[in-house]
Parts: structure tokens; C-alpha cells; sequence
């Protein structure tokens, strides 16, 4: 069992290699440069920039230097804001942002598994009905949608909850309520389908037939029996969702003017930040990687027929 | 020796029509309702897509500055605009009348546009202009706005979704029926792939390349479909993966098919049930990528518009003109129900051990 | 096998209501079980083996399927009639039911001994240790060696055959009055099979219990079986004992199903012998004998009516317009 952890560990790092590399190169490669939209500045002060930056080397070499940077932890200067390294905006800005998703993808596991158990268990009837059309809602209206929405409706017109801003703030944690319910509602919305069509396929199974020919109890068979194998694509999808979930928490970043790694990194692209998008795109990939890696374990532990393979 | 496999009716009078996978499946799902109203709406969303410009429908991108915010109405334009500063000055008044003698300033600076507005409106041919669904913050008619943006917006999703296929089936295709030590390499290469945060190199490609306009469109199909050709890459692997190993293929290598034969006659219906699915899935997720990314302003560029920039547009001025947001919001909306709907009812009808109907 | 009848099932009719007609997959079977006895029950897929015997104990899927009409007499009460608690008290208790895959009868999730232990401590009111411990007797007696060790695991850690004695043990765990088998060796290999019906022909005499075994194949019926229902198209057309049915079969299908199995001691050179035409779709079936299109002895008033059951002395009954007059 460890042997075959470590050997899904150890395959990380050739993933986490490309990704840095595929990066570095593809973000050189777009036309302009960190310093082409400044104001005019001088030939002469251009190349003192350049050179300071290492930017006069030649790629290559610009790569060697920055991977080892990277290994040390340094992501290097921002180009965009001028006063704070790399390193800076990222600590202040990412846990916000993580912290933001991974509320969302509990919201979203919790609340869609739920549902999607009593949809499936009551198939056909209103609880049916009712819970997969808000699911298609939720995977029909874009998020930058429901936000403004949800902001209209409980911020601007019925006064509960504030309208922006972050936990650090006057409202404490009544700030997490909307950007999270609002970044959640389309896992939800797919956890629900997905557990529900799942949890209708395993009904069907030989096994459950034998469960209930032993005359145990419906609530018994769904719980004991059904569930574990209903929801193993449920956990499959944790890894895929969490990466959806960082790229919307983006668009919530900015309805809700949370003060995350989203709000920055648009801008940082259009400004050609290199450094700024290096951190992002690296940090992002391992997070992601990591948690894909973490998923497999789980279902490794869940699935007995996996570890044996 | 009787044998009823060429009567359609047999001794006992009833009906042994043989009956082929697709009208097994067509059938299916007609007599699922919420499918076939998906469908309904998507070919009609299609048809007006596509008859667009032979539609008696005013120009999308015309200006009508006079005309700006005016809300859906079947009146003519001017008359809407003048009741629109009619209720504004009334306001006004009333406030006056309250006690915020403060505003009899703005209350005469209105007064004197309204007179002005009726001059313009008695002057303006465009005036009489019907806008059934309102016109936006530059008076640009909403009703052409989003069904142009509807064409902008369908076309993406079709686009990317034909370019996903297209990569995905000829790579999944090759690695599964070639197998061994190329198709571990080309999984592994698609694996190392799926950890991108794929999202995040699209926004930076469009950021990155979205100096130019016209060309922002092409760029959006090539983003969006270069990550998501990935899924029906494996997808497709595992079906022909699955199939070349099935017995059926080897019972009709063994009755002497050709190599082509058994790709098309077998192989090829089998996998196209699982992409007509993918379309299904695929398109609205490409409709909403792209609006994701115009709604961080690296979508379309004006003057053209899609869903995605129409309800970006939208959002800002939600409390005061609602329908800005909702008429694209609630196009796009149901096109994207309609399309889940019908992909849900292809998934049921397409799969032949589904036992799944009350 | 005593005299004494422990089930009865009277005129049990089972419909599936389908957007394409009723599937009339039972229609008017009956048969008597005794003490002990092993009843066979024989017929083509399709014939209403399978359903006959959820039915007994009320499994059919609800929507689309029903039970339409008829009796299943137990222990004094009619089981169609029963409420779903008192059903569940009989179910894995007093009338156990295998299946014919054991891969995909047992969840794949879950150890043997937690799907062992759940039947007898719902059943037999025993705590965890004591139904682990028996158990592990019950795998021991079905065969599986170092029953101790094995119950821990899962089953995609056994074999084939090894999985079907882990569901006969299960099935026989809380020592039910009648075991009702659904093909339980044909997804397995000849040798295992042959195997498996000697283990459960030696436990089930050992336990006294009474089964219904269904199957295809004459073979198995005829090694194990003390009578035999021959059933096609949703009916009982033949029904006696082994030895009696095997020897004077009256049925034509029956007649012909017994010609089909090829024989060692036929010379060669003789085609192999099979029923002409196909079994009918059971969606709208009128009232007819649903054999005629294919039995040689059809007459005219096969084609109006499903005969009447006729009783030939000896436990041996036939529905067949041969032997009853019409009116």
C-alpha cells in the first residue's frame, strides 16, 4: 500500500517539471514585454531595466536562473507592483483564495451529495423535479450572474448580509456567506446529477438485489450498501472540481472584491507580469496536482478492488 | 421451415419489426419530454442564429445616443423615452413637494431637457422605432444585440467543440488501437496535460495575444479547445480500447472483414454515441468559458458582442436597468438548460442498457 | 421430501406494464412444495423462470412490474398480501434466494464477513462475535478452506466458485425452510458446477431444506431434482416427478426439449434434434397455447384457448389439449 503511495508521489514530479517549464516558455513567447505599456521611457533606461531584471540573457539561461530560484522558494519581484516581491502578494493573497474554495467545495459536497440522495431515492416525484431543475439552473447561469444576483437580492434589497468585501473586514464572517454560496452553486449543481445518476445505476446492481432478498431494510441497503460504491465517482470528481473551482473563484474575487490571488491575476496578465503569473500558474498546478494526487489515495482506500491492481 | 424474421407481423399478430440502434434510440428520446423540448428550443435558437441577417431586426451595432437605456416596450421609442423623463420629473417633484427644496435646481435642469427631448423626439426618425426588448447604454437595440450575440456565442461552442473532437478522436483513436508503449506515451502526455490548470493558460493566451480585434475569436476556438480535447481523447481511447478487444470485432475479423470495414461499420457507430454526448456536454461548457472570459473583459472585442460581454455589460447596470442583464442572461440561460436537457435525454436514449424509465 | 406441503403457489400471475403492451412475463402458474423436496424448474430464457420466483418473495421492481393476480401460500399467509415488514422477516429467514452471478451478487465494497454477519444478526437476534462465529461454521461447511482467515476479505479475492459457496453459505445461514436458487452454476465453469450442485444437494439434505432450482439445462434438473415444472412463455405446461417426467414426458415442448439434449449412445451421422421456430414475445400475448406455432400436434382449438390443466395421476399434471377434452 505505501509502495504503490509513493510510487503515485513520485509522478508528480515530472508533471510539476513540464508544467513549470511548458509556462516559463509560453508566457516569453506572447508578443510585448513587462515594460512595453509603461510610459515612455528612455532607450537608455529600458536596458538598465532589462539588465537588471536579467532579461538581457538568452532564454535559456533566463530559465536555468529562474528554476533554481523557484527550488529556493523565490519566485522573484513583481513587475507590476513595484514595492513587493513575488513571495509577498502571494502569501497575503492565496490562503484568501484557497480559503474561499475550499469552503465553496465543501458547501458544494455536502449540500450536492444530500441532494442528490433524496432525488435519487425519491425519483420521479416533486423532491425530484425540484432539486435537478435548480441543478440545471446551476450549471446554466454563469457565476458572474449569480453573484450580482445574490448581492441584489440579500445585500441591496434585504440588508442581511454585506454586499462585498472579506472576512477581515466590518462583517466578519457573514462576508464568506454570498462569494462562497454563489462559487458553490454550480459543484452543487454537478455533485447532485452525478451522485443521483450514480446512486440510481447502483440500485439497479445484482448486489443490492441480494441485499434486500436477505430482507434487510430499505433505509439499511441504501445506506450500508448502495452508498459506498454510489459516491465513489462523487470523490473521482473532487480533484477535477477543485480546479474548476480556483478559476471561478476569479470572477467571485471580483463581484464580491475579495482581496485574493483572482483580482491580481488578470491584471498581471494583461501587464505581462511575468514573475507575478510564473507564481500563480506554479502554485496553482501544484495545488492541483496535489490534490488529484490526495483524491486517488482516497479512492485507493475507499475502492478495495484498487490497491490490489 | 416458418420463420418470422422477415414478417413484419408474426403468428400471433404482433409486431416483430426489427429495429435499428438509432431508431431504437430516436425513439427513446421523443418520448422523453423535457428532451425534446430542449430540443424544440435549440433548433429554433439555431434557426434564428442562423437566418440573422435576413431577419427584420435593426442593426446591432447602431447607435441611438438619444435613445439610450429605454426598457423593453412595444411603444415607439420616443414615446418611451419622454414617459421615462416624464416619471423622472414627476420624481423630482414629489420630493419637492416632500421638503428637499435642495433639489429645485435639478428639478429646473430637468424641466429644460425634457422640453428638449420632446424637440428631439419630434425630429428624429428613430423615434418610432420599436424596442421590444430595450436598447442598452449607447441605444443599441437589445433584441439584435443578443441574437447576434447568440450567433457569436453558438458559433464558439460549435467551433470548440468540432476542433476538441476532431484533436481528441483522431488521438484517442490512434493511441487506444495502437496500444503498447505509444499509447502509454501519448496517455501520459495527455495526463501531464489534465494537471494544467487549464482555466488560467487560457486567460493568459487571450491576455497575451488580445492586442488585435478580429483575430480575438480565433484565439478563443484555439484556447478553449486546446484544453478540452483532452476528455474525449480518453473517452474515445477507452472506447476503442473497449471495442477492439470485443467480441463482436472478432467475430467479424473472423468472418473475414477488412480492416476498414470494421473501423467504419463497427468501431466508428459505437464511439459516435459517446461523442454525440460530448457535444452535447461540450458546447455549453464552451458557452460559458467563453463568457467567463468576456466577463473578465479578454472576450470578444466590441462592436461585436456574445452572450458572455452582453451580460458582463449587463451587470453593471443591474439595479437601474435590469433588463440589460436579463435579456441575455435569460437567452443564455435557457439555450444552456435546453442543450443540458437534450444531452441528458441523449445519454438515456443512446444507451442501450439503460433500464432507467419509470 | 415428506408429504407435508410448506408452499403453495396457486394461478400467480406477474405483469410488467411497458410503454410497448403488458408483459405478461407469469401468467397462471402453480405448484406445491413440500418438507424437503427439491423442486427444478426448467424452461428457456424468457419462459418466467426467474420472475416466478421474485415474485414469490415480492421483488419485483415496482414500477413496471406487478404482481397481477394469484397466491403464495406460506406458513398460513399469502405472501403476495403480505406487508413489507412481515416480508422482510421471511426474506434471508425463512426463504433464502441466490442468484446466478456470484461477481456481481455480493457488493464488491464490502468484506464477506460484514455482508455474512448482517443476515444472522438481523435474523437470529445474535450479537456480532456469535454471528461471526457462525459464519464461519456455515463457510466451513460450504467448503471454503481457513474459513477464519477468508471471511475477512473481499470478494474479488475469491474465484469464481468460491464466491458461490460464500452465497450458499449465505443463503443457508439463518437454516431457512426454502432455498430458491437462480441459476446458480451457470456462470460458472463444468467442473465447478458439478461441484457446487454437490455441495448444495449434500447441505440442503443435511439441513432439511427445500429448494426451487432454477435452470436451463435438463441435465442439472435431472441430477438433482426430486419433481420438475416445465415452464414456457409464463406457464407451467408440464409438472411431475424426475423420474416419471423424464421417462413419459407428455408435453410436446417437453417432449421435444428432452429429444434435444444429444446423447452419447445415439449413433452418429444424426443431426441434433431442435424445436423449429422461436418462443413467443410475451408483450400482448393472446389466449392461445402459446406452443402451437411450434408443436407438431397443433390443432385448431389450440389456437382459441390455453388448455386446462390435466392431472395424470402420480403427481404428474400437463396443459395440453392432447390429453383434456375441449368444450
Amino acid at each position: 500500500m505505501t509502495k504503490f503511495i509513493f510510487r503515485r508521489f513520485v509522478s508528480l514530479i515530472p508533471t510539476m517539471f513540464v508544467i513549470v517549464t511548458l509556462s516559463f516558455f509560453l508566457i516569453r513567447v506572447a508578443p510585448g514585454g513587462p515594460f512595453s505599456s509603461e510610459r515612455h521611457v528612455s532607450e537608455q533606461i529600458q536596458q538598465n531595466l532589462l539588465k537588471k531584471y536579467h532579461m538581457d540573457e538568452p532564454l535559456y539561461k533566463q530559465y536555468l536562473r529562474y528554476f533554481g530560484d523557484v527550488l529556493r522558494g523565490d519566485f522573484g519581484p513583481s513587475f507590476s507592483y513595484k514595492e513587493n516581491t513575488v513571495n509577498d502578494l502571494v502569501s497575503l493573497t492565496f490562503p484568501v483564495s484557497i480559503m474561499l474554495g475550499v469552503t465553496a467545495l465543501s458547501i458544494a459536497v455536502f449540500f450536492g451529495i444530500s441532494v442528490g440522495i433524496i432525488s435519487s431515492l425519491r425519483q420521479n416525484k416533486w423532491q425530484d423535479y425540484g432539486a435537478m431543475s435548480i441543478a440545471v439552473i446551476g450549471i446554466s447561469v454563469p457565476l458572474f450572474v449569480t453573484g450580482p444576483l445574490l448581492q441584489l437580492i440579500f445585500a441591496m434589497k434585504l440588508h442581511i448580509l454585506p454586499v462585498a468585501g472579506w472576512i477581515n473586514g466590518r462583517s466578519g464572517i457573514l462576508a464568506l456567506i454570498l462569494p462562497a454560496i454563489t462559487l458553490s452553486f454550480p459543484y452543487f449543481a454537478y455533485i447532485a446529477r452525478m451522485s443521483r445518476a450514480s446512486i440510481l445505476e447502483v440500485l439497479r446492481a445484482d448486489y443490492v438485489r441480494t441485499a434486500r432478498a436477505k430482507g434487510l431494510k430499505e433505509s439499511v441497503v441504501v445506506a450500508k450498501h448502495v452508498l459506498k460504491g454510489a459516491l465513489l465517482p462523487v470523490v473521482s470528481y473532487l480533484g477535477p472540481a477543485f480546479a474548476d473551482i480556483i478559476t471561478g473563484s476569479l470572477v467571485v474575487e471580483s463581484t464580491f472584491a475579495i482581496p485574493g490571488i483572482g483580482r491580481i491575476f488578470v491584471q498581471s496578465s494583461l501587464n505581462r507580469d511575468y514573475t507575478l503569473i510564473m507564481a500563480t500558474i506554479i502554485i496553482f498546478s501544484l495545488i492541483l496536482v496535489v490534490m488529484n494526487f490526495l483524491v486517488d489515495i482516497i479512492y485507493s482506500f475507499l475502492d478495495p478492488r484498487i490497491a490490489y491492481k | 421451415m416458418a420463420n418470422s424474421i422477415n414478417k413484419s407481423v408474426n403468428e400471433f399478430n404482433q409486431q416483430v419489426k426489427p429495429v435499428s440502434l438509432w431508431a431504437d434510440a430516436w425513439r427513446r428520446l421523443v418520448k422523453n419530454r423535457m428532451a425534446l423540448v430542449g430540443l424544440w428550443i435549440v433548433i429554433l435558437f439555431g434557426a434564428v442564429a442562423l437566418l440573422a441577417p435576413v431577419l427584420p431586426i435593426y442593426d446591432y451595432a447602431h447607435q441611438e445616443i438619444m435613445f439610450q437605456n429605454i426598457p423593453p416596450s412595444l411603444r415607439p421609442a420616443g414615446e418611451v423615452a419622454i414617459s421615462q423623463a416624464q416619471k423622472h420629473l414627476d420624481h423630482i417633484q414629489a420630493l419637492i413637494k416632500e421638503g428637499r427644496s435642495d433639489l429645485q435646481p435639478d428639478f429646473e435642469k430637468a424641466t429644460t431637457d425634457f422640453a428638449a427631448l420632446q424637440q428631439m423626439v419630434r425630429e428624429s426618425p428613430a423615434a418610432n422605432n420599436v424596442y421590444i426588448l430595450g436598447t442598452d447604454y449607447l441605444g443599441r437595440d437589445m433584441l439584435a444585440r443578443t441574437i447576434y450575440g447568440g450567433r457569436i456565442s453558438m458559433l464558439v461552442g460549435l467551433v470548440g467543440t468540432v476542433t476538441a473532437i476532431l484533436l481528441g478522436v483522431i488521438y484517442g483513436a490512434i493511441a487506444g488501437y495502437v496500444g503498447g508503449r505509444i499509447d502509454n506515451l501519448m496517455m501520459r502526455f495527455v495526463d501531464i496535460m489534465y494537471g494544467l490548470p487549464y482555466m488560467l493558460i487560457v486567460i493568459i493566451l487571450m491576455a497575451m495575444f488580445n492586442r488585435e480585434g478580429s483575430s480575438s475569436i480565433v484565439i478563443i476556438f484555439v484556447a478553449i479547445a486546446l484544453v478540452s480535447w483532452l476528455t474525449i481523447a480518453r473517452v474515445v481511447r477507452g472506447q476503442i480500447i473497449s471495442l477492439k478487444n470485443a467480441e463482436f470485432i472478432e467475430a467479424a475479423r473472423s468472418m473475414g472483414a477488412s480492416a476498414t470495414r470494421i473501423v467504419f461499420k463497427y468501431l466508428l457507430p459505437n464511439i459516435l454515441g459517446v461523442i454525440i454526448i460530448f457535444t452535447t456536454l461540450a458546447i455549453p461548457s464552451f458557452i460559458m468559458a467563453e463568457s467567463f472570459l468576456s466577463y473578465l473583459g479578454l472576450g470578444i472585442s466590441a462592436p461585436l458582442a456574445s452572450w458572455g460581454t452582453l451580460v458582463a455589460d449587463g451587470v453593471q447596470g443591474m439595479e437601474l436597468y435590469p433588463w440589460r442583464l436579463l435579456v441575455p442572461a435569460l437567452a443564455m440561460t435557457m439555450f444552456l438548460f435546453a442543450m443540458n436537457f437534450l444531452g441528458d435525454g441523449l445519454r438515456d436514449a443512446l444507451d442501450p442498457q439503460s433500464k432507467n424509465r419509470a | 421430501m415428506t408429504n407435508e406441503v410448506i408452499l403453495q403457489v396457486k394461478d400467480l400471475k406477474t405483469y410488467f406494464h411497458t410503454d410497448e403492451g403488458i408483459v405478461k412475463a407469469v401468467d397462471g402458474v402453480s405448484f406445491d412444495l413440500h418438507k424437503g423436496e427439491t423442486l427444478g424448474i426448467v424452461g428457456e430464457s424468457g419462459s418466467g423462470k426467474s420472475v416466478t420466483n421474485l415474485s414469490i418473495i415480492n421483488m419485483i421492481p415496482n414500477p413496471p412490474g406487478k404482481i397481477a393476480g394469484g397466491e403464495v401460500l406460506y406458513a398460513g399467509k399469502d405472501l403476495v398480501k403480505l406487508n413489507i415488514s412481515e416480508l422482510r422477516s421471511i426474506r434471508g429467514n425463512k426463504i433464502s434466494m441466490i442468484f446466478q452471478d456470484p461477481m456481481t451478487s455480493l457488493n464488491p465494497y464490502l468484506r464477506i464477513s460484514t455482508q455474512m454477519i448482517e443476515t444472522i444478526v438481523l435474523h437470529q437476534k445474535l450479537d456480532k462475535k456469535a454471528a461471526k462465529a457462525k459464519a464461519i461454521d456455515m463457510l466451513k461447511l460450504a467448503g471454503i478452506p481457513a474459513p477464519e482467515k477468508r471471511i475477512d476479505q473481499y470478494p474479488h479475492q475469491f474465484s469464481g466458485g468460491m464466491r458461490q459457496r460464500v452465497m450458499i453459505a449465505m443463503g443457508l445461514s439463518c437454516n431457512p425452510e426454502i432455498l430458491i436458487a437462480d441459476e446458480p452454476t451457470s456462470a460458472l465453469d463444468v467442473t465447478i458446477q458439478a461441484q457446487i450442485l454437490d455441495l448444495m444437494k449434500d447441505l440442503t439434505a443435511r439441513l432439511g431444506t427445500a429448494v426451487i432450482l432454477i435452470t436451463h439445462s435438463l441435465g442439472v434438473v435431472a441430477g438433482m431434482c426430486d419433481t420438475i415444472c416445465v415452464m414456457y412463455a409464463g406457464r407451467v405446461v408440464e409438472r411431475g416427478p424426475t423420474g416419471e417426467l423424464f421417462a413419459q414426458p407428455r408435453h410436446p415442448y417437453t417432449q421435444g426439449l428432452i429429444k434435444s439434449v444429444p446423447r452419447l449412445d445415439k449413433t452418429s451421422g444424426d443431426r441434433l434434434f431442435s424445436i423449429r421456430g422461436q418462443p413467443p414475445n410475451v408483450i400482448d400475448l393472446p389466449d392461445c397455447c402459446p406452443f402451437y406455432p411450434r408443436c407438431d400436434k397443433a390443432m385448431d382449438v389450440c389456437k382459441r384457448k390455453y388448455p386446462v390443466s390435466k392431472d395424470m395421476g402420480n403427481g404428474h399434471a400437463v396443459s395440453c389439449w392432447l390429453y383434456t377434452e375441449a368444450k
